[in-house]
């Protein structure tokens, strides 16, 4: 048994599920399955939300230990089915431990959709959001200005690797502003709060606050703690952005405020 | 309810909720049903809200739906639970209530950023307890190992 390549296998396997936005007792059981295969006496898993440990010992070979930071985490839900599976393969057999780690190797690259997809579907999520939350066909179309503001932003973020919480505030704050200024030139008769609303609906926290409830109702108060945390910052973001666009265009047009 | 606006409603959010899926990057496979998820529970939300006008009980209610076929879907199509439990529980997540803390934040209107903030800390808290519920009554259910 290469105990090295093992630990490897796991530790990947934990990290992209970690930066996939996976419940923290979910990567540690994953990881912990993966360890077991070995046959290894002991195998001990840690996963905090920024940070992956393990050991394996057995009498046989020397111990091995492993700590890995991890910094940037998204949401890639594929990808936590893609490893989840994977799992399962090892452990019932079906792959071999190589034929896993190349598996990883590519799932880390891989995109599941192009960008071009990504972009229209966050044009469609901003329209749909604010027609949910009532919003008129004319509120539909500077919802659609808005969604097109975000994903301009999100190609220019993504392309620079900045961080999320500046990539929160600036585009909404350029979405409002845009959507308050235009609004006040063409006097529209539209409902701001709405489409603003709509607008910052795919950027709420929600896999935060899902995976703070799952993991604190597992026990893992820290994880549990640490999203919640995550959660309410990505609020903040979000409020910062929607309050500086709405200042900034009160100022520059006189429009609502 | 007037029967066109509500098909339109839930509409809407089935396509929603399966583009917000792919921002997620569920794949492709699980689009339809997390979109169908998402969508009936914005018709529970829709159907509570107009017979009790309760926005507590309509969150609690259709995130409780949301959460079971989750649940439900995760077992039947060998998904882990998260891919459908976060798209669909966006649409029910208060993003007015947000807009309207923000905004009267710059009114300096003190007294209603406070209650809007309690107000979504209220629906958003009514969401977390319904997950919570399902989550612990389906773990008795299924118990592994």
């Amino acid at each position: 048994m290469n105990y090295g390549l093992l630990a490897d296998t796991a530790m990947l396997a934990g990290k992209i599920m970690l930066q996939g936005g996976a419940e923290t007792y979910r990567v540690e059981d994953t990881v912990r399955r993966i360890l077991k295969t070995s046959g290894a006496e002991r195998a001990e898993v840690l996963v905090f939300s920024t940070a992956l440990m393990i050991t394996m010992d057995a009498p046989s070979a020397s111990a091995v230990s492993k700590v890995m930071r991890i910094s940037a985490r998204g949401t890639n839900l594929g990808n936590i089915c893609e490893v989840n599976g994977l799992s399962r393969k090892l452990c019932t057999g079906e792959i071999a431990l190589e034929e896993m780690y190349e598996e990883l190797k590519k799932l880390e690259k891989r995109k599941e959709y192009p960008p071009a997809v990504v972009y229209l579907c966050t044009l469609i999520t901003v329209i749909m959001f604010s027609l949910l939350l009532g919003a008129s066909a004319k509120d539909a179309v500077f919802a659609g200005m808005s969604a097109i503001v975000m994903v301009l932003f999100r190609a220019f973020f993504m392309k620079h690797g900045m961080n999320e919480f500046m990539y929160h505030v600036t585009a909404l704050a350029c979405a409002t502003f845009l959507v308050s200024v235009v609004q006040a030139l063409l006097k529209a008769d539209i409902n701001l709060e709405l489409v603003v609303a709509g607008t910052a609906m795919p950027l709420l926290p929600g896999v935060a606050i899902t995976n703070a409830i799952r993991d604190t109702l597992q026990g893992d108060y820290i994880s549990g703690a640490a999203r919640i945390v995550e959660a309410f910052i990505r609020a903040v973001s979000c409020a910062v952005g929607i309050g500086a666009g709405l200042y900034l265009g009160h100022l520059v047009s006189g429009g609502v405020l | 309810m007037n029967p066109l606006s509500v098909l339109l409603q839930v509409g809407s959010a089935f396509l929603g909720v399966v583009t917000l899926a792919v921002l997620f990057h569920v794949p492709r496979k699980y689009l339809l049903s997390a979109g169908l998820t998402g969508a009936g529970g914005w018709f529970i939300e829709l159907l509570v809200m107009n017979q009790t006008d309760n926005a507590m009980m309509s969150a609690f209610l259709s995130a409780s739906f949301v959460a079971v076929i989750s649940q439900l879907s995760a077992r039947i199509f060998k998904a882990p639970v998260t891919v459908y439990l976060v798209p669909g529980i966006l649409p029910l997540v208060p993003g007015v209530g947000m807009y309207r803390i923000v905004y009267y934040l710059l009114q300096e209107k003190g007294e209603y950023a406070s209650y809007y903030f309690s107000y979504t800390l209220q629906v958003a808290g009514m969401i977390a307890l319904a997950v919570f519920v399902v989550d612990s009554f389906f773990r008795v259910l299924y118990q592994r190992r």
